[in-house]
């Protein structure tokens, strides 16, 4: 100790023992080497881009003009309010077609629901002078009669009909889509590349289209959230490249427009790209005329069963002797009833809807039109459907229907059974006595 | 005199002096370790239990996250992290106070339950990351809320904008593209801290998935698999300490804020002034602001933060717009932005 004394001296040694001590204390506590901090991150703004829009498109068309009926079924509840369908029904309208809305409309702007009796008489009233059918998102569910009314409107009587569903809305779209092939699944699409998005990755581009009128003329457009739809079939519009569903990660292609009943229905999983300023997206207000042409190239057809439905203009009505002007007289306070004209005329328009109104003993004037739908009246009335009829007491009532013209004959034994065959007509009561799809025969008192 | 140089010369002598010294070596030495530098070293312990981030629930952490930062005997920090998330605001408040405290100390959570989208982002700031097997974390992504349809406001005669987007701030389209600029931002933050980890490209970080740990430590979203033990260990070893005690930072704070609290309040109370009356005011408005608590507990007893902040920001704060600003025609309908994992629908 002396010679540590002696060599360091006191100070030497007080240092080397706090020295040692501390750094004795100090690996008992440490080991060698601190903390590096990470240098500080930087958060680099110039990466964040501007996120990619798709271009805002003019639009302007020339539509031709045909007369017809677009049904908008608002019966079940369905949720969009005319407002964001504005832009297809003012292209409906643009093209000469009336639009009609089936049901009430809330204090909101949205459809209020009926009960399923309620709504199946409505439906078969409506659907008889409509040409097209517009179901968008329907909250309730269509019932099987329902279901029944719409196909037999599309199968047998060539209507048109438009399925528009969106998931960001709540639907039973379903109930009725199943029946022609077709169910809107429980997804959404999405693109995950924003070169491929507007704006949103919910926002998908469609560029691949089938041939067909309502592709035509179509390079992109823009889907705001849609589902895709499963078909039997090859949807109109399909994805490729990057567009995946939220539930089914299979391979592409999904399809979100589909066509299904021979051409004449329309389905489209995306009711948001109609709504302003989304129509403005690419070519999405060429779709939107498109598919305001396919609603009124309906070839339509109709039956008896279906008046006054297949009046579009003003009518005229032909008598066959004088006696029966209070008759005709009678017929045109019905039609006014259904909001139509009619003039009571001594001379056939073969250029306007006529309603003929005679005795049997008429039936000559009318014979062309009698022979067409197989029947004669002669001492017994004879037609297709029945055994002969005796002619006592009795009235026919005969619809010759074409793509320009509806002709309606009426005849009787009397001006008595004409005005009872009026009445009927009037209250709907006629479609009792239907022996066929264009001919009714009647007992009268 | 004799007797005095006598002791100075036994002092003196090798066999005495030399021991004193290396005695008072040893506790000059000790001294400087446990008092000057570097201390016996601490680690902070924050516990965030399930947490929705929200712009109080964020004050409180960033409390925590500061008092782990300036005290100078914690040498790295623990965090037992389980948030879905929250308000956009609130959790890059907690990612940018989270990134602070690592700048000086390391930062090591371990992700419970679940952590993900703002709760994610938070641990975005941390040194390393631990997960539970079956925890989930993940679900990078951006929610932008309206209360209502964003519909544009009608001109009024009543309210003059000053231009066109002034009341709504802009259209909906405009609001959409925000939404996709705030998740590129989020994504950038992801890839700058992560990036060299990550074995996913940014696009399917940015999809939103959420991940069990066992698949997350897989794709670089955190780094390892293990419990508190593991992330108290790897805490040390990032700090580069070998032993340690564990200190609660939660119950620091609020013992801190509590001792504060009775720093304010006491002379208040005690003073025979007016200010007695918004002593004793603020003190049950306090307690009685606390679900089940008792006015009469002791000053020690936690009182709310927020309803402290409120109590002391008392203009313009409020549950209503009636109650803030009642004479504005126009209802505040503004949007909200959330880096929140909200889960599937019940």
């Amino acid at each position: 100790m002396s010679v540590l004394i002696n060599k360091f001296g006191r100070l030497g040694l007080l240092l080397l023992f706090g020295i040692g001590t501390f750094l004795a204390v100090y690996f008992y506590f440490y080991t060698l080497g601190g903390y590096n901090a990470p240098p500080p991150t930087v958060f680099p703004l110039d990466q964040i881009k501007s996120p990619s829009a798709a271009a805002l498109t003019q639009f302007d068309e020339s539509p031709s003009i045909q007369k017809g009926v677009l049904l908008m079924d608002g019966i079940h509840g369905n949720d969009f309010t005319k407002t964001e369908m504005s832009p297809l029904i003012s292209r409906v309208k643009a093209r000469g077609y009336e639009v009609e809305f089936m049901g009430t409309v809330g204090r909101f702007g949205n459809f209020t629901s009926l009960s399923e009796g309620a709504r199946l008489t409505m439906m078969e009233e409506k659907l008889r002078r409509a040409d097209s059918l517009a179901v968008i998102v329907p909250i309730d569910g269509y019932s099987a009669e329902e279901v029944d009314l719409v196909e037999r409107f599309i199968l047998r009587k060539g209507g048109k009909v438009l399925l528009i569903a969106d998931p960001t809305r709540r639907h039973l779209m379903n109930n009725l889509a199943e029946r022609f092939g077709l169910a809107f699944q429980p997804d959404f699409l999405y693109n995950t590349n924003p070169e491929q998005y507007d704006l949103n990755f919910q926002n998908i581009l469609i560029s691949n289209f089938g041939e067909d009128e309502v592709t035509n003329g179509l390079d992109q457009i823009s889907f705001y959230t849609a589902s895709s739809i499963r078909t039997p079939n090859p949807g109109i519009a399909f994805t490729d490249g990057g567009i995946h569903s939220s539930m089914f990660e299979q391979v592409e292609p999904f399809y979100p427009m589909v066509k299904a009943a021979e051409g004449k229905l329309l389905a489209i999983s995306d009711m948001t790209f109609m709504i302003p300023p989304r129509n403005a997206v690419l070519d999405n207000n060429k779709l939107i005329s498109n598919i305001a042409d396919y609603l009124t190239s309906s070839e339509r057809t109709f039956e008896l069963a279906d008046f006054p439905g297949f009046f579009r203009d003003d009518v005229d009505i032909l008598v066959g002797r004088s006696e029966l002007f209070d008759v005709g007289g009678d017929l045109k306070d019905g039609l006014a009833e259904f909001r139509i004209n009619a003039s009571v005329r001594g001379v056939e328009d073969i250029t306007t809807d006529t309603i003929y109104v005679g005795l049997y003993e008429d039936a000559t004037d009318v014979a062309q039109y009698l022979e067409l739908a197989g029947l004669d009246v002669d001492d017994v009335i004879r037609t297709p459907f029945t055994p002969d009829i005796q002619r006592e007491q009795t009235a026919i009532i005969m619809l010759n229907s074409s793509p320009d013209r509806q002709v309606l004959v009426l005849l009787g034994d009397s001006e008595g059974a004409l005005r009872d065959i009026v009445v009927q007509l009037s209250r709907g009561s006629f479609r009792d006595g239907l022996v066929g799809d264009f001919v009714g025969v009647y007992r009268t008192p | 005199m004799g007797r005095l140089s006598a002791l100075g010369r036994f002092a003196s002598s090798w066999y005495v002096s030399g021991p004193m010294l290396a005695g008072l070596g040893v506790v000059i030495g000790a001294l400087v370790f446990f008092y000057v530098v570097p201390g016996k070293p601490k680690i902070g312990v924050i516990d965030i239990p399930f947490t929705v981030i929200n712009d109080d629930s964020a004050f409180v952490i960033s409390t925590f996250l500061e008092y782990a930062r300036r005290d100078d005997s914690i040498k790295g920090v623990f965090i037992r992290l389980n948030s879905p998330g929250g308000g956009a605001a609130a959790s890059e408040q907690l990612y940018f106070e989270t990134r602070a405290l690592r700048a000086e100390k390391p930062v090591v959570i371990i992700m419970n339950d679940i952590v993900a989208s703002g709760g994610y982002m938070m641990s975005m700031g941390a040194s390393y990351l631990y997960t539970k097997p079956s925890s989930f974390i993940g679900n990078v992504g951006v929610i932008l809320s309206f209360p209502g349809p964003l519909i544009s406001r009608t001109p009024s005669e009543q309210v003059v904008p000053t231009g066109p987007f002034k009341l709504n701030g802009g259209g909906r389209r405009y609001f959409i593209g925000i939404t996709d600029q705030l998740k590129q931002a989020f994504a950038t933050i992801v890839m700058s801290e992560r990036g060299d980890v990550l074995n996913i490209p940014r696009s399917e970080v940015l999809s939103g998935r959420i991940w069990p740990g066992v698949e997350g430590v897989k794709l670089g979203i955190a780094d390892e698999i293990g419990g508190d033990s593991d992330a108290i260990n790897k805490v040390a070893e990032l700090a580069g300490i070998s032993r340690y005690e564990l200190v609660d930072v939660n119950t620091e704070v609020f013992r801190n804020f509590n001792q504060q609290f009775k720093r304010i309040i006491e002379p208040l109370e005690q003073a025979d002034s007016p200010s007695i009356a918004g002593a004793s005011g603020l003190i049950a408005a306090l307690r009685t602001s606390q679900p089940g608590a008792n006015p009469t507990e002791d000053l020690l007893n936690p009182v709310d933060i927020s309803s402290l902040r409120r109590y002391i920001v008392s203009s313009g704060v409020g549950d209503t717009q009636e109650e803030v600003l009642p004479e504005f025609p126009l209802k505040i309908n503004g949007p909200q932005v959330y880096y929140l994992y909200v889960g599937p629908n019940q």
